[in-house]
Protein backbone atom coordinates (compact mmCIF):
# COMPACT_ATOMS: atom_id res chain seq x y z
CA UNK A 1 0.00 0.00 0.00
CA UNK A 2 1.04 3.73 -1.09
CA UNK A 3 1.73 5.76 1.83
CA UNK A 4 1.17 9.30 2.62
CA UNK A 5 3.25 12.26 3.62
CA UNK A 6 1.38 12.78 7.18
CA UNK A 7 3.37 9.33 8.05
CA UNK A 8 6.68 11.06 7.99
CA UNK A 9 8.45 12.76 10.26
CA UNK A 10 11.62 13.36 8.34
CA UNK A 11 13.76 16.40 9.09
CA UNK A 12 16.16 17.78 6.45
CA UNK A 13 20.03 18.53 6.79
CA UNK A 14 22.14 20.99 4.67
CA UNK A 15 23.71 18.14 3.08
CA UNK A 16 20.64 17.43 1.78
CA UNK A 17 19.99 20.44 0.49
CA UNK A 18 22.73 20.09 -1.25
CA UNK A 19 22.38 17.03 -2.91
CA UNK A 20 18.86 16.67 -3.53
CA UNK A 21 17.60 15.11 -6.37
CA UNK A 22 15.15 14.46 -9.11
CA UNK A 23 15.11 11.48 -10.70
CA UNK A 24 14.26 11.36 -14.19
CA UNK A 25 11.26 8.63 -15.37
CA UNK A 26 12.30 9.37 -18.90
CA UNK A 27 16.11 8.96 -19.54
CA UNK A 28 17.89 7.25 -16.96
CA UNK A 29 19.53 10.26 -15.43
CA UNK A 30 19.59 12.05 -12.25
CA UNK A 31 18.72 15.45 -13.09
CA UNK A 32 19.93 17.80 -9.85
CA UNK A 33 17.64 20.85 -8.83
CA UNK A 34 19.21 23.78 -9.92
CA UNK A 35 22.12 25.06 -7.71
CA UNK A 36 22.14 28.61 -9.44
CA UNK A 37 19.05 29.31 -11.26
CA UNK A 38 19.52 32.60 -11.26
CA UNK A 39 23.02 31.71 -13.42
CA UNK A 40 21.50 29.18 -15.13
CA UNK A 41 18.79 31.17 -16.27
CA UNK A 42 20.83 34.10 -17.54
CA UNK A 43 22.75 31.63 -19.44
CA UNK A 44 20.11 30.48 -21.31
CA UNK A 45 19.74 26.89 -19.86
CA UNK A 46 17.12 24.57 -18.39
CA UNK A 47 16.28 25.90 -14.94
CA UNK A 48 14.83 23.63 -12.50
CA UNK A 49 16.24 20.22 -13.09
CA UNK A 50 16.76 18.66 -16.25
CA UNK A 51 17.92 19.07 -19.78
CA UNK A 52 14.19 17.65 -20.60
CA UNK A 53 13.00 21.68 -18.33
CA UNK A 54 11.00 19.50 -15.53
CA UNK A 55 8.42 22.25 -15.39
CA UNK A 56 6.31 20.44 -18.95
CA UNK A 57 8.97 17.26 -19.22
CA UNK A 58 7.63 13.89 -19.33
CA UNK A 59 9.58 12.26 -16.43
CA UNK A 60 6.46 11.51 -14.22
CA UNK A 61 3.68 13.56 -15.86
CA UNK A 62 1.23 11.20 -18.11
CA UNK B 1 25.11 3.90 -28.82
CA UNK B 2 22.87 3.41 -25.97
CA UNK B 3 18.97 4.38 -26.30
CA UNK B 4 18.80 7.93 -24.35
CA UNK B 5 15.29 6.71 -23.66
CA UNK B 6 14.83 4.10 -21.42
CA UNK B 7 12.61 4.38 -19.04
CA UNK B 8 13.24 4.62 -15.66
CA UNK B 9 12.65 1.18 -14.11
CA UNK B 10 9.82 1.82 -11.72
CA UNK B 11 8.97 -1.66 -9.62
CA UNK B 12 5.74 -1.14 -10.81
CA UNK B 13 2.86 1.04 -12.78
CA UNK B 14 1.63 3.93 -11.21
CA UNK B 15 -1.37 3.88 -12.73
CA UNK B 16 -3.90 0.99 -14.06
CA UNK B 17 -7.70 1.33 -15.90
CA UNK B 18 -9.58 -1.46 -14.78
CA UNK B 19 -12.19 -2.26 -17.59
CA UNK B 20 -14.73 -4.24 -15.14
CA UNK B 21 -17.40 -5.36 -18.19
CA UNK B 22 -16.89 -5.51 -22.08
CA UNK B 23 -20.59 -4.43 -22.68
CA UNK B 24 -21.67 -0.95 -22.88
CA UNK B 25 -24.43 0.86 -23.40
CA UNK B 26 -23.12 2.77 -26.54
CA UNK B 27 -21.97 1.61 -29.70
CA UNK B 28 -19.40 5.19 -30.68
CA UNK B 29 -17.84 4.46 -33.48
CA UNK B 30 -14.74 5.97 -32.42
CA UNK B 31 -14.28 3.85 -29.24
CA UNK B 32 -10.55 2.46 -28.53
CA UNK B 33 -10.52 -0.50 -26.77
CA UNK B 34 -8.90 -3.15 -28.14
CA UNK B 35 -11.24 -5.38 -27.96
CA UNK B 36 -14.07 -3.57 -28.76
CA UNK B 37 -15.85 -5.10 -32.22
CA UNK B 38 -13.65 -8.76 -31.27
CA UNK B 39 -16.54 -11.25 -32.24
CA UNK B 40 -15.20 -13.66 -30.07
CA UNK B 41 -15.02 -11.63 -26.37
CA UNK B 42 -15.30 -13.48 -23.57
CA UNK B 43 -18.87 -14.13 -22.74
CA UNK B 44 -17.92 -14.86 -19.04
CA UNK B 45 -17.74 -11.13 -17.45
CA UNK B 46 -15.75 -10.59 -14.12
CA UNK B 47 -16.96 -12.02 -10.95
CA UNK B 48 -16.97 -10.68 -7.31
CA UNK B 49 -14.25 -12.70 -6.50
CA UNK B 50 -12.16 -12.16 -9.49
CA UNK B 51 -12.35 -7.96 -9.31
CA UNK B 52 -11.43 -8.02 -5.42
CA UNK B 53 -8.44 -10.50 -6.40
CA UNK B 54 -7.46 -7.83 -8.74
CA UNK B 55 -8.12 -4.68 -6.81
CA UNK B 56 -5.74 -6.39 -3.60
CA UNK B 57 -3.08 -6.78 -6.24
CA UNK B 58 -3.01 -3.23 -7.08
CA UNK B 59 -3.37 -2.31 -3.20
CA UNK B 60 0.04 -4.89 -2.69
CA UNK B 61 1.74 -3.29 -6.07
CA UNK B 62 1.64 -0.22 -4.14
CA UNK B 63 -0.21 1.52 -7.60
CA UNK B 64 -1.48 5.22 -6.60
CA UNK B 65 -4.30 5.74 -9.01
CA UNK B 66 -7.02 2.87 -10.22
CA UNK B 67 -9.37 4.01 -12.99
CA UNK B 68 -12.52 2.00 -12.94
CA UNK B 69 -13.89 2.02 -16.93
CA UNK B 70 -15.42 0.04 -18.87
CA UNK B 71 -17.20 -0.79 -21.33
CA UNK B 72 -20.01 0.91 -19.44
CA UNK B 73 -19.15 0.70 -15.65
CA UNK B 74 -22.26 1.65 -14.10
CA UNK B 75 -23.14 -1.96 -15.74
CA UNK B 76 -21.36 -3.16 -13.17
CA UNK B 77 -22.28 -1.53 -9.74
CA UNK B 78 -21.75 -4.68 -8.05
CA UNK B 79 -18.09 -4.75 -8.28
CA UNK B 80 -17.29 -0.93 -9.27
CA UNK B 81 -18.74 0.65 -5.77
CA UNK B 82 -16.84 -2.64 -3.53
CA UNK B 83 -13.83 -1.93 -5.42
CA UNK B 84 -13.78 1.77 -5.15
CA UNK B 85 -14.39 1.37 -1.52
CA UNK B 86 -11.43 -1.24 -1.02
CA UNK B 87 -9.22 0.92 -3.14
CA UNK B 88 -9.55 4.27 -1.97
CA UNK B 89 -9.55 3.03 2.01
CA UNK B 90 -5.71 1.82 0.55
CA UNK B 91 -4.77 4.95 -0.22
CA UNK B 92 -5.34 4.47 -4.20
CA UNK B 93 -6.87 7.52 -5.70
CA UNK B 94 -10.10 6.11 -7.53
CA UNK B 95 -11.64 7.97 -10.90
CA UNK B 96 -14.39 6.70 -12.72
CA UNK B 97 -15.04 6.58 -16.40
CA UNK B 98 -18.47 6.45 -17.86
CA UNK B 99 -20.88 8.06 -20.31
CA UNK B 100 -23.49 9.14 -17.45
CA UNK B 101 -26.19 7.71 -19.60
CA UNK B 102 -27.37 5.34 -16.22
CA UNK B 103 -26.11 7.41 -13.63
CA UNK B 104 -28.86 8.47 -10.95
CA UNK B 105 -29.23 9.65 -7.99
CA UNK B 106 -28.54 6.85 -5.44
CA UNK B 107 -24.95 6.43 -7.75
CA UNK B 108 -23.87 9.76 -6.60
CA UNK B 109 -24.16 8.23 -2.51
CA UNK B 110 -22.36 5.42 -3.51
CA UNK B 111 -19.91 7.51 -5.36
CA UNK B 112 -18.90 9.44 -2.74
CA UNK B 113 -19.50 6.80 0.32
CA UNK B 114 -16.90 4.16 -1.83
CA UNK B 115 -14.21 7.13 -2.28
CA UNK B 116 -14.34 7.76 -6.16
CA UNK B 117 -12.57 11.45 -5.84
CA UNK B 118 -13.37 12.18 -9.57
CA UNK B 119 -16.08 11.10 -12.64
CA UNK B 120 -14.45 11.53 -16.21
CA UNK B 121 -17.39 11.49 -18.74
CA UNK B 122 -18.03 11.25 -22.59
CA UNK B 123 -19.85 13.71 -24.75
CA UNK B 124 -19.44 13.22 -28.60
CA UNK B 125 -22.06 16.35 -29.38
CA UNK B 126 -23.45 18.96 -28.22
CA UNK B 127 -26.30 17.93 -30.71
CA UNK B 128 -28.99 15.78 -29.99
CA UNK B 129 -29.42 13.88 -33.03
CA UNK B 130 -25.35 14.13 -34.08
CA UNK B 131 -25.00 12.51 -30.17
CA UNK B 132 -27.38 9.68 -31.12
CA UNK B 133 -25.87 9.07 -34.21
CA UNK B 134 -22.26 8.89 -33.05
CA UNK B 135 -23.05 6.46 -30.04
CA UNK B 136 -25.84 4.59 -32.41
CA UNK B 137 -28.42 5.05 -28.80
CA UNK B 138 -31.48 7.70 -28.52
CA UNK B 139 -29.46 9.04 -25.31
CA UNK B 140 -28.44 12.27 -25.33
CA UNK B 141 -30.39 13.69 -22.65
CA UNK B 142 -29.68 10.96 -20.21
CA UNK B 143 -26.63 12.19 -20.83
CA UNK B 144 -26.84 15.62 -20.24
CA UNK B 145 -29.06 15.03 -17.00
CA UNK B 146 -25.63 12.97 -16.10
CA UNK B 147 -23.55 15.83 -16.29
CA UNK B 148 -26.55 17.71 -14.14
CA UNK B 149 -26.78 15.52 -11.80
CA UNK B 150 -23.22 15.26 -11.04
CA UNK B 151 -22.60 18.93 -11.06
CA UNK B 152 -25.91 19.35 -8.58
CA UNK B 153 -23.97 17.35 -6.52
CA UNK B 154 -20.75 19.14 -6.48
CA UNK B 155 -18.40 15.82 -7.85
CA UNK B 156 -15.33 16.80 -9.42
CA UNK B 157 -16.37 16.64 -13.65
CA UNK B 158 -14.08 16.30 -16.40
CA UNK B 159 -15.60 15.74 -20.18
CA UNK B 160 -14.05 14.48 -23.02
CA UNK B 161 -14.95 14.85 -26.15
CA UNK B 162 -13.62 12.55 -29.25
CA UNK B 163 -13.00 14.18 -32.15
CA UNK B 164 -13.62 12.25 -35.66
CA UNK B 165 -14.55 13.88 -39.13
CA UNK B 166 -18.43 13.09 -37.73
CA UNK B 167 -17.92 15.89 -35.23
CA UNK B 168 -14.77 17.83 -35.60
CA UNK B 169 -17.00 20.76 -36.53
CA UNK B 170 -18.48 20.85 -32.90
CA UNK B 171 -15.62 21.23 -30.65
CA UNK B 172 -15.95 24.69 -29.52
CA UNK B 173 -19.86 24.39 -29.33
CA UNK B 174 -19.29 21.13 -26.73
CA UNK B 175 -17.20 23.38 -24.91
CA UNK B 176 -20.00 26.28 -24.97
CA UNK B 177 -22.29 24.32 -24.37
CA UNK B 178 -20.84 22.68 -21.31
CA UNK B 179 -19.57 25.57 -19.82
CA UNK B 180 -22.92 26.90 -19.33
CA UNK B 181 -24.13 23.70 -17.61
CA UNK B 182 -21.26 24.34 -15.80
CA UNK B 183 -18.55 22.15 -16.65
CA UNK B 184 -15.15 23.79 -15.69
CA UNK B 185 -12.49 20.80 -17.11
CA UNK B 186 -12.98 20.00 -20.72
CA UNK B 187 -10.73 17.75 -23.22
CA UNK B 188 -11.30 17.10 -26.89
CA UNK B 189 -9.60 14.72 -27.61
CA UNK B 190 -8.55 13.65 -31.93
CA UNK B 191 -9.01 10.36 -32.24
CA UNK B 192 -5.88 8.52 -33.13
CA UNK B 193 -6.28 5.39 -35.23
CA UNK B 194 -7.46 2.60 -33.20
CA UNK B 195 -8.74 -1.37 -34.09
CA UNK B 196 -12.62 -0.62 -34.19
CA UNK B 197 -12.71 3.02 -35.59
CA UNK B 198 -13.06 3.25 -39.17
CA UNK B 199 -9.86 4.46 -41.00
CA UNK B 200 -11.96 7.07 -42.97
CA UNK B 201 -13.07 9.09 -39.57
CA UNK B 202 -9.26 9.87 -38.26
CA UNK B 203 -8.43 13.30 -38.56
CA UNK B 204 -5.58 14.97 -41.09
CA UNK B 205 -2.71 17.09 -39.18
CA UNK B 206 -5.04 20.25 -40.16
CA UNK B 207 -8.02 18.96 -38.66
CA UNK B 208 -5.73 18.12 -35.63
CA UNK B 209 -4.49 21.44 -35.36
CA UNK B 210 -7.94 23.19 -35.82
CA UNK B 211 -8.93 21.13 -32.97
CA UNK B 212 -6.55 22.63 -30.61
CA UNK B 213 -7.25 26.15 -31.60
CA UNK B 214 -10.82 25.60 -30.76
CA UNK B 215 -9.57 24.44 -27.49
CA UNK B 216 -7.61 27.76 -27.09
CA UNK B 217 -10.37 29.81 -27.56
CA UNK B 218 -12.91 27.95 -25.52
CA UNK B 219 -10.09 28.29 -22.82
CA UNK B 220 -9.81 32.35 -23.32
CA UNK B 221 -13.38 32.60 -24.36
CA UNK B 222 -14.54 30.63 -21.00
CA UNK B 223 -11.49 30.50 -19.00
CA UNK B 224 -12.16 26.32 -18.80
CA UNK B 225 -9.43 24.00 -18.04
CA UNK B 226 -9.17 22.60 -21.68
CA UNK B 227 -6.53 19.41 -22.40
CA UNK B 228 -5.92 16.60 -24.71
CA UNK B 229 -5.62 13.18 -23.39
CA UNK B 230 -3.90 11.31 -25.71
CA UNK B 231 -0.45 12.01 -26.79
CA UNK B 232 0.39 14.17 -29.77
CA UNK B 233 4.22 14.61 -31.58
CA UNK B 234 5.55 17.49 -31.28
CA UNK B 235 6.32 17.80 -35.14
CA UNK B 236 2.82 18.02 -36.29
CA UNK B 237 3.46 21.86 -35.72
CA UNK B 238 5.54 24.59 -36.85
CA UNK B 239 4.22 26.64 -33.91
CA UNK B 240 5.01 24.34 -31.13
CA UNK B 241 5.06 27.69 -28.51
CA UNK B 242 0.95 28.04 -29.27
CA UNK B 243 0.26 24.47 -29.00
CA UNK B 244 2.92 23.84 -25.54
CA UNK B 245 0.13 22.76 -23.04
CA UNK B 246 -1.28 20.09 -25.58
CA UNK B 247 2.24 18.45 -26.03
CA UNK B 248 2.43 17.73 -21.98
CA UNK B 249 1.32 14.41 -22.23
CA UNK B 250 3.63 11.44 -22.94
CA UNK B 251 2.13 7.77 -23.91
CA UNK B 252 2.38 6.11 -20.65
CA UNK B 253 1.44 2.38 -22.20
CA UNK B 254 3.64 0.03 -19.92
CA UNK B 255 5.81 2.55 -18.30
CA UNK B 256 3.85 4.23 -15.91
CA UNK B 257 0.37 2.19 -16.85
CA UNK B 258 -1.38 -0.39 -17.32
CA UNK B 259 -4.82 -1.77 -18.57
CA UNK B 260 -6.82 -4.70 -17.39
CA UNK B 261 -9.42 -6.42 -19.03
CA UNK B 262 -12.50 -8.14 -17.54
CA UNK B 263 -10.75 -11.13 -18.20
CA UNK B 264 -7.85 -10.23 -15.88
CA UNK B 265 -5.63 -9.83 -18.73
CA UNK B 266 -2.76 -6.89 -18.60
CA UNK B 267 -2.00 -4.68 -21.70
CA UNK B 268 0.12 -2.11 -21.66
CA UNK B 269 -3.16 0.62 -22.26
CA UNK B 270 -6.65 0.09 -23.49
CA UNK B 271 -5.67 0.61 -26.93
CA UNK B 272 -3.50 -1.96 -27.01
CA UNK B 273 -4.87 -5.88 -27.45
CA UNK B 274 -1.28 -7.46 -26.98
CA UNK B 275 -2.02 -9.31 -23.60
CA UNK B 276 0.96 -9.59 -21.06
CA UNK B 277 -0.35 -12.14 -18.23
CA UNK B 278 -2.71 -12.54 -16.24
CA UNK B 279 -3.28 -10.91 -13.23
CA UNK B 280 -5.57 -13.29 -11.44
CA UNK B 281 -3.51 -15.80 -11.55
CA UNK B 282 0.06 -13.76 -11.70
CA UNK B 283 2.07 -11.70 -9.88
CA UNK B 284 1.60 -7.84 -10.68
CA UNK B 285 6.03 -7.39 -10.79
CA UNK B 286 6.65 -10.72 -13.21
CA UNK B 287 4.03 -9.40 -15.95
CA UNK B 288 5.34 -5.88 -15.31
CA UNK B 289 8.63 -7.38 -16.22
CA UNK B 290 7.24 -8.88 -19.60
CA UNK B 291 6.51 -5.19 -20.89
CA UNK B 292 10.13 -4.37 -20.69
CA UNK B 293 9.68 -3.46 -24.56
CA UNK B 294 7.44 -0.69 -23.96
CA UNK B 295 10.18 1.17 -21.93
CA UNK B 296 13.36 0.61 -22.81
CA UNK B 297 13.49 2.81 -25.85
CA UNK B 298 12.44 -0.78 -28.30
CA UNK B 299 9.60 1.48 -29.60
CA UNK B 300 11.10 4.89 -30.36
CA UNK B 301 10.67 5.65 -34.21
CA UNK B 302 14.06 5.23 -35.31
CA UNK B 303 13.81 8.65 -37.33
CA UNK B 304 12.89 10.27 -33.88
CA UNK B 305 16.28 9.32 -32.77
CA UNK B 306 17.77 12.79 -35.53
CA UNK B 307 15.35 15.06 -33.78
CA UNK B 308 15.99 17.98 -31.49
CA UNK B 309 13.27 17.61 -29.33
CA UNK B 310 13.17 14.05 -28.84
CA UNK B 311 13.87 14.29 -25.19
CA UNK B 312 10.54 16.36 -24.63
CA UNK B 313 8.24 14.45 -27.39
CA UNK B 314 5.46 11.79 -26.39
CA UNK B 315 6.13 10.00 -30.19
CA UNK B 316 2.82 10.04 -30.28
CA UNK B 317 0.36 6.81 -29.66
CA UNK B 318 2.21 3.73 -30.45
CA UNK B 319 -0.70 1.50 -31.13
CA UNK B 320 -1.72 4.25 -33.82
CA UNK B 321 1.27 3.30 -35.59
CA UNK B 322 1.44 -0.11 -35.49
CA UNK B 323 -1.97 0.34 -37.48
CA UNK B 324 -0.53 2.86 -39.58
CA UNK B 325 2.82 1.23 -40.46
CA UNK B 326 2.70 -2.49 -39.20
CA UNK B 327 4.71 -1.78 -35.77
CA UNK B 328 4.82 -0.36 -32.61
CA UNK B 329 8.34 1.34 -33.37
CA UNK B 330 6.90 3.31 -36.64
CA UNK B 331 6.09 6.98 -36.78
CA UNK B 332 3.05 7.63 -35.75
CA UNK B 333 0.39 9.30 -38.59
CA UNK B 334 0.72 12.84 -37.37
CA UNK B 335 4.41 13.00 -37.25
CA UNK B 336 6.17 14.74 -40.32
CA UNK B 337 10.10 14.86 -39.68
CA UNK B 338 13.24 15.14 -37.37
CA UNK B 339 13.18 18.62 -36.19
CA UNK B 340 16.93 20.50 -36.24
CA UNK B 341 16.48 23.23 -33.09
CA UNK B 342 14.58 21.88 -29.90
CA UNK B 343 11.80 25.02 -29.74
CA UNK B 344 10.91 24.60 -26.14
CA UNK B 345 11.44 27.99 -24.18
CA UNK B 346 12.77 27.86 -20.41
CA UNK B 347 10.29 28.63 -17.66
CA UNK B 348 11.23 30.09 -14.70
CA UNK B 349 8.89 30.11 -11.64
CA UNK B 350 8.26 33.42 -10.07
CA UNK B 351 7.01 33.28 -6.37
CA UNK B 352 7.16 36.74 -4.38
CA UNK B 353 8.99 36.50 -1.09
CA UNK B 354 5.99 37.27 1.21
CA UNK B 355 3.73 34.46 -0.74
CA UNK B 356 2.23 32.05 2.48
CA UNK B 357 3.19 28.24 0.81
CA UNK B 358 3.00 24.60 2.22
CA UNK B 359 3.29 21.48 0.85
CA UNK B 360 0.35 19.85 -0.84
CA UNK B 361 -1.65 17.88 1.66
CA UNK B 362 -1.92 14.13 1.38
CA UNK B 363 0.63 13.39 -0.73
CA UNK B 364 1.33 9.49 -0.95
CA UNK B 365 4.64 8.26 -1.97
CA UNK B 366 6.13 4.27 -2.07
CA UNK B 367 10.14 3.24 -2.21
CA UNK B 368 11.56 2.85 -5.26
CA UNK B 369 15.11 1.50 -6.43
CA UNK B 370 17.29 5.07 -6.10
CA UNK B 371 14.41 6.70 -4.04
CA UNK B 372 10.63 8.10 -3.54
CA UNK B 373 8.01 8.23 -6.02
CA UNK B 374 5.70 10.84 -4.40
CA UNK B 375 2.32 11.31 -6.16
CA UNK B 376 -0.28 14.31 -5.70
CA UNK B 377 -4.17 12.81 -6.12
CA UNK B 378 -5.46 16.42 -6.51
CA UNK B 379 -4.00 16.55 -9.75
CA UNK B 380 -1.71 13.66 -10.96
CA UNK B 381 1.41 15.69 -10.71
CA UNK B 382 4.04 13.37 -9.39
CA UNK B 383 7.83 13.24 -8.70
CA UNK B 384 10.98 10.36 -8.23
CA UNK B 385 13.10 12.29 -5.59
CA UNK B 386 16.30 10.69 -4.42
CA UNK B 387 16.66 10.63 -0.59
CA UNK B 388 17.91 13.55 0.22
CA UNK B 389 14.67 15.80 -2.04
CA UNK B 390 12.37 13.79 0.01
CA UNK B 391 13.41 14.85 3.46
CA UNK B 392 13.52 17.98 2.27
CA UNK B 393 9.94 16.96 1.23
CA UNK B 394 8.95 15.60 4.29
CA UNK B 395 10.66 18.21 6.34
CA UNK B 396 8.80 21.24 4.72
CA UNK B 397 5.30 19.91 5.16
CA UNK B 398 5.83 19.32 9.09
CA UNK B 399 6.34 23.20 9.07
CA UNK B 400 2.88 23.79 7.78
CA UNK B 401 3.47 27.28 6.21
CA UNK B 402 5.90 29.22 5.34
CA UNK B 403 7.84 32.01 2.59
CA UNK B 404 10.78 32.42 0.98
CA UNK B 405 11.45 35.63 2.91
CA UNK B 406 11.83 33.64 5.69
CA UNK B 407 14.27 31.37 4.28
CA UNK B 408 17.85 31.75 5.61
CA UNK B 409 20.68 33.91 3.73
CA UNK B 410 23.12 32.28 2.35
CA UNK B 411 24.13 28.88 -0.23
CA UNK B 412 21.79 26.51 1.97
CA UNK B 413 18.73 29.00 1.52
CA UNK B 414 19.41 29.66 -1.88
CA UNK B 415 19.14 25.83 -2.14
CA UNK B 416 15.88 25.77 -0.77
CA UNK B 417 14.46 28.57 -2.54
CA UNK B 418 15.20 26.60 -5.55
CA UNK B 419 13.77 23.37 -4.44
CA UNK B 420 10.82 24.98 -3.15
CA UNK B 421 9.99 26.76 -6.87
CA UNK B 422 10.96 23.49 -8.11
CA UNK B 423 8.17 21.95 -6.37
CA UNK B 424 6.08 24.63 -6.47
CA UNK B 425 6.41 24.41 -10.67
CA UNK B 426 6.08 20.60 -10.33
CA UNK B 427 2.74 21.03 -8.25
CA UNK B 428 3.84 19.88 -4.61
CA UNK B 429 4.07 22.86 -3.15
CA UNK B 430 1.14 25.42 -3.46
Amino acid sequence: MVETLEQTALSMTKKDIKNAKTIGIRGAQEYPVAKDYKKAGNAGLRVYSCDADCDSCHCATY
Amino acid sequence: MENPLVYEELKSPVTAQLETTYKCTNKCNYCYNSWRGRKNLPKTSLSKEDSMILSKKLVEGELFEVVLTGGEPLLRRDIVYPCAEYLSSNNVDVGLNTNLILLNEKDIKKIKDSGISRVFASLSSSEERLYNEITETKAFRKAVRGIETILKNKLPLGINMVVTKTNKHQVYDVGKFLHEEGVKYFSATPASPCAFMPRELELDREEVIHTLDDLLRIQEDFKMIVDVVEPIPRCITDDSEKYEQFFKRDCAAGKLTIAISPGGKVRPCTHVSEEYGDLINEELSVIWNRMKPWRDGKYVPKECHECAEMSVCSFGCREAAKIESGSYSSLEPWARKPLNENRKKVKIASIPEDTELRVIPNLRFRKEKRGYFVFSPRDHSAIYANEELFRVLSSLYQKGKFRLGDLKKGEEGLGLSNIIKYLNVRGLIE
